[in-house]
C-alpha cells in the first residue's frame, strides 16, 4: 500500500543524537558538508570517518538500516566513480581495456570522488534519520526567524512543510484511489507511446488537482476556525532548547573541522 | 452471466514487512440476476472482496472466473472483465475530471474503442438509467452540478460500459436523506427493469434489509454468513459480535419477545412489522 | 438558563454555482441556551451548514446579528474570542488535522492563543483523556480510523477550553462503529464537561439523542422543540425529504390505521413499553 511509504524515513529512538536540538543537527550537517569539500588527501577522510563512526554510534541506528538507504544511489556511486576513472588524464598506465586506459591517477581521483559522495549522502541522511519531520521544521523555522527582519516568511514556510508532510499519505492514498476507478473505466496507465502514456494521466491529475484545492479550502477554514492568524503571536507546545549535550556537539564537530583544516593547509 | 470465486486469498504487500491478509479462502457465488448485498464492518475485507470481482486485484491465491474468463494471479489483459463488471466506488463523484457531462460518461466506451455513434448512444441511455435529462445536462460541467447529480453522472459514467454486473460501494454515503432515496430508487429500477445483477455494499442494515434479496456478511476476512435477509438477520447475536448491527424493526421485535409479546423475531421492514403488530392489536380489541 | 448563542434576523445569500443569487438564510432568529445539546437537521442546501459558520464568525450575516455569549461576530475585535468559545468540528476528518502527530495538532489551537508551553502541554493531556484518545498521543493521524480522526479534531477544540462545540455532520463520512465513536464523546462533553453541542445531522438516530431538534429547510427554520415533538410530525417531515426512525414511522402509521399507540415513541424502549402495558 502506498500509505506506507515513510518520507525522510526517521529512524525513532532515544539516542544522544535524537535528542540534539534539530537546529543543532542543522547547523552542524550545513557546516559537515562545506568541510568535505575542504579535504583534500586521502589522510582527511580519517577525521570524517571518525566523526561519523561517532556520530552513528552514538545514534543506536544499525548501520545496516543506514547502508540501506544507500542503496538507491549505488547507481549514481557508481557513475561517478567511472566517470572519474575514464576522464581523468594521467600517465601512469594500470591496463588498457578495448579502448579505455586506466591510469593511477584515475584510479586515485575515483576513489577520492566516491568517497566524497558516499560521506555526503551518509552524513545528511544522519540528520533526517535522527530527526522528526516535525522537530526538523521547526528547526529550521526558528534557524530562519532572524530573516524575517528582510521580510522572509520562515514561519509561513515551516508551516507548509508542516502540512505538506501531512498530506503525502492522505494523497497518496487517494491517488491509488482514483487510479482504480478510472481503470474501471477501462483505462490504461501502463501502454503506449510516451504522449498516449503522458495523455493517459490526465484523468488521474485533474480529479486529484481538484481534490487537493478542495482540501485546502477547507483546511484553511478549519485553520482560521481553531485561531490560526499567522505566526505571530503564536506560542509552541514544546520550546527548543539547547544545552551541554549541544555544546559538546559542537566541541567535537570543532575538533573534527580544526584536523580537517590541519591536514589540507599544513 | 454469472461469477464465481473459488478459494481466494489476497495478501497485501507479501513477503514485506506490512504484508496482511485481507481476504482468505473465499468461495462465492453470485447468479444472474441477483440482488445481493455485502455486509461488514471496516476492515472485514469487503473492498479486497469486490475489487477481485472486475480484476482490479488478482488473487493471491485461488482464481475468479468471470463468465468464461479466469482471474488467477498471473491473469493479464483484465479489460473485457472490467466492462462486464462495472464497480462504483465509494464517493465516485471524486473521479470526474472532463469538461462536460457528456465527455465524462463517454471515458469508459472510448476507452473500449467502439465508435463514436455508438458511444454517443451510450452516454445518452447512461444518463436516462440514472435519471438525468441528457439535453439539459450533457453540455454542463460536472462541477457546477449538485452533490447527488454529480454522484448520478458518476455511475452513469460506469453503466455507459454496458456491464451486466454493477457493483456499488456504499453509493449514498454522505448524502442527505432525499439524495438516499433518489439513489436506491434508480438501483431497484435497474434491477427490476433492465434486469442487472447488483451487489450493494452498505453500512446501513436498513437498506439493505429492504433492498437485497441474498446477504453476505464478511468478517475477518471470510465470508461469516450468507442467506436472505429473514435468515441473517434472525442471527442478530451473531452479528452483534462482528460489530454489526440489525435493522431497528428487528430490535424492536426481539425486544417485545423478551417482554413475553408472541411475535416473530424474523421480520426486518417496516410493512411486516405493522403486519405483525396489526394482528397483536386487533387481537387485544377483539379480548 | 442563559442564551450563549443568539441569532436575531439574519439573512444571508451566497451566488450559486449558476450565478443566481440565493438566499442561504432567510430570515433566521434562533436561542441556544448554555448547556444545550441541539441537533439541527435539513438536506442539503437548506442552510443548516450556513447557519452554523455564524456561530463561530466564518461567516457574517448579511443583516440581522449573531451574538456568541454577548459577543457581535460582526465585531471584529471580537472574532478571535468568539472562535476560542464557539469551538468548530468539520465533516471530513482528514481536511482538519494539521500537524503529523496527534499531540502537535492537538496542541495547534492553544498555540494559537498564544498560552505558554507548560499550559498548552496540560491542556492537550486532558483533551486528548477527555476523548479516550491518550494512548496515540504519538501516532500519526493517516494510521488512525475516520471515528478515531475526528475525536482527535474534537480535541483539538477542546484544548481551546471552548464553551460550545460545533459539529458540522461529524458523522457523515464515517462507518457506524466511528460514528458510534463521535456521538459517544460528544454526549460525554455535554453532561460531563458541561459544553453546550450544536450537532448538524442527516442521521435522524443522533438527533432523537439530542435535548431539541430544529429542522431547516429552504433557510427558514420550520420545526424547533423536543425531539419527541418534531418527530411527531412525521408527514412534514417527509414532505421536505428528511426520514423518520422506523420506529416512530411504526408508531405513527399504527395510530393514522386507528390503533392507539399513545405518547409518541421515538426509540424502541419506549415504543415496547407502550406495546407491553
Amino acid at each position: 500500500m502506498l500509505k506506507d511509504i515513510t518520507i525522510g524515513q526517521y529512524y525513532p529512538s532515544d539516542s544522544p543524537i535524537h535528542r540534539l536540538d534539530p537546529r543543532t543537527k542543522l547547523v552542524i550537517t550545513f557546516l559537515f558538508i562545506v568541510i568535505i569539500f575542504f579535504v583534500r588527501y586521502y589522510s582527511g577522510y580519517l577525521f570524517i570517518l571518525a566523526f561519523m563512526a561517532l556520530t552513528i554510534a552514538f545514534s543506536k541506528i544499525p548501520f545496516k538500516y543506514i547502508l540501506k538507504g544507500l542503496k538507491p544511489l549505488l547507481f549514481i556511486i557508481l557513475l561517478t566513480f567511472f566517470i572519474n576513472i575514464f576522464f581523468t588524464p594521467g600517465e601512469t598506465t594500470l591496463f588498457t581495456f578495448w579502448f579505455v586506459r586506466v591510469t593511477e591517477e584515475g584510479l586515485r581521483q575515483g576513489l577520492f570522488m566516491t568517497l566524497r559522495l558516499v560521506f555526503l549522502v551518509t552524513g545528511t541522511s544522519l540528520l533526517t534519520l535522527t530527526t522528526s519531520p516535525i522537530a526538523l521544521t521547526d528547526g529550521i523555522e526558528l534557524l530562519l526567524k532572524p530573516l524575517t527582519a528582510i521580510r522572509f516568511p520562515s514561519h509561513e514556510l515551516a508551516m507548509m512543510m508542516t502540512i505538506a508532510l501531512r498530506f503525502i499519505p492522505t494523497l497518496l492514498e487517494e491517488t491509488d484511489k482514483i487510479m482504480k476507478a478510472q481503470m474501471a473505466r477501462g483505462a490504461d496507465f501502463e501502454s503506449g507511446n510516451l504522449i498516449q502514456r503522458a495523455k493517459s494521466l490526465i484523468p488521474l491529475l485533474v480529479p486529484l488537482f481538484i481534490s487537493a484545492f478542495r482540501r485546502a479550502d477547507e483546511l484553511a477554514m478549519a485553520m482560521e476556525a481553531r485561531c490560526y492568524r499567522g505566526g505571530d503571536s503564536r506560542t509552541r507546545m514544546k520550546v527548543l532548547t539547547m544545552g551541554s549535550l549541544d555544546l559538546a556537539a559542537f566541541a567535537v564537530t570543532a575538533a573534527m573541522i580544526a584536523s580537517v583544516l590541519l591536514n589540507t593547509y599544513l | 452471466m454469472p461469477v464465481k470465486m473459488e478459494k481466494v486469498t489476497h495478501i497485501y504487500m507479501q513477503g514485506g514487512p506490512f504484508e496482511a491478509t485481507a481476504i482468505f479462502d473465499v468461495d462465492l457465488e453470485i447468479q444472474d440476476g441477483e440482488f445481493l448485498g455485502l455486509i461488514g464492518h471496516t476492515g472485514s475485507g469487503k473492498s479486497t472482496l469486490i475489487q477481485h470481482l472486475n480484476g482490479l486485484l488478482k488473487p493471491t491465491q485461488g482464481t475468479v472466473i468471470v463468465n468464461e474468463t479466469r482471474i488467477d494471479k498471473d491473469s493479464k489483459n483484465l479489460k473485457s472483465v472490467r466492462q462486464q463488471v462495472g464497480l462504483v466506488f465509494q464517493y465516485p463523484e471524486h473521479q470526474l475530471f472532463e469538461e462536460t457531462v457528456e465527455k465524462d460518461i463517454a471515458f469508459g466506451p472510448k476507452n473500449l474503442g467502439l465508435p463514436q455513434e455508438e458511444v454517443n448512444n451510450r452516454v445518452r441511455e447512461a444518463l436516462q438509467l440514472v435519471g438525468l435529462p441528457f439535453d439539459e445536462i450533457k453540455d454542463r460541467s460536472p462541477f457546477e452540478l449538485s452533490g447527488g447529480q454529480r454522484r448520478r453522472v458518476a455511475i452513469a459514467g460506469v453503466l455507459a460500459m454496458k456491464p451486466d454486473i454493477l457493483i456499488l460501494d456504499e453509493p449514498t454515503a454522505g448524502l442527505d436523506p432525499r439524495g438516499r432515496e433518489e439513489i436506491f430508487s434508480e438501483i431497484q429500477t435497474l434491477h427490476r427493469e433492465k434486469k442487472f445483477t447488483i451487489v450493494l455494499v452498505s453500512h446501513s442494515m436498513e437498506d439493505v434489509a429492504r433492498l437485497v434479496d441474498r446477504i453476505i456478511v464478511m468478517n475477518k476476512g471470510q465470508v461469516a454468513l450468507t442467506g436472505t435477509p429473514k435468515e441473517v438477520f434472525a442471527r442478530a447475536d451473531e452479528l452483534k459480535q462482528m460489530g454489526l448491527d440489525v435493522p431497528q424493526i428487528t430490535s424492536l421485535m426481539t425486544r417485545l419477545r423478551e417482554r413475553g409479546m408472541d411475535v416473530p423475531t424474523d421480520i426486518y421492514t417496516l410493512e411486516q412489522a405493522k403486519d405483525v403488530l396489526r394482528k397483536v392489536l386487533e387481537g387485544r380489541r377483539h379480548a | 438558563m442563559k442564551p450563549i448563542i443568539q441569532v436575531k434576523d439574519v439573512y444571508y445569500k451566497y451566488t450559486n454555482q449558476q450565478d443566481e443569487l440565493t438566499a442561504a438564510l432567510d430570515g433566521v432568529s434562533l436561542s441556544i441556551h448554555e448547556g444545550e445539546f441541539v441537533a439541527i437537521i435539513g438536506h442539503n442546501g437548506s442552510g443548516k451548514s450556513t447557519l452554523a459558520k455564524h456561530f463561530n464568525a466564518l461567516l457574517q450575516p448579511a443583516s440581522g446579528d449573531v451574538y456568541v455569549k454577548g459577543m457581535n461576530t460582526k465585531d471584529e475585535e471580537q472574532v478571535w474570542s468568539i472562535r476560542q468559545v464557539a469551538g468548530m468540528v468539520f465533516q471530513n476528518p482528514d481536511n482538519q488535522l494539521v500537524a503529523t502527530i496527534v499531540e502537535e495538532d492537538v496542541a495547534f489551537g492553544p498555540e494559537n492563543l498564544g498560552l505558554p508551553p507548560g499550559e498548552i502541554r496540560l491542556r492537550v493531556d486532558r483533551a486528548l483523556e477527555s476523548v479516550r484518545m491518550s494512548d496515540f498521543a504519538q501516532s500519526a493521524p493517516h494510521y488512525l480510523s475516520g471515528g478515531q480522526k475526528q475525536r482527535i479534531a474534537i480535541a483539538g477544540v477542546i484544548a481551546m477550553r471552548p464553551e460550545i462545540i460545533i459539529l458540522d455532520e461529524p458523522t457523515a463520512m464515517l462507518d457506524p462503529s466511528g460514528r458510534k465513536e463521535v456521538m459517544d464523546t460528544v454526549h460525554y462533553l455535554n453532561k460531563n464537561e458541561g459544553i453546550t453541542i450544536v450537532h448538524i445531522t442527516h442521521f435522524m438516530e443522533e438527533a432523537i439523542q439530542a435535548d431539541r431538534v430544529v429542522v431547516m429547510e429552504e433557510g427558514k427554520i420550520i420545526l424547533d422543540g423536543p425531539p419527541r415533538e418534531v418527530f411527531r410530525q412525521v408527514e412534514t417531515l417527509k414532505q421536505i425529504g428528511l426520514d423518520v426512525p422506523q420506529v416512530v414511522e411504526l408508531a405513527f402509521d399504527l395510530n393514522r390505521e386507528g390503533f392507539s399507540i399513545p405518547g409518541d415513541p421515538i426509540n424502541i424502549e419506549e415504543m415496547v413499553n407502550i406495546l407491553c402495558r
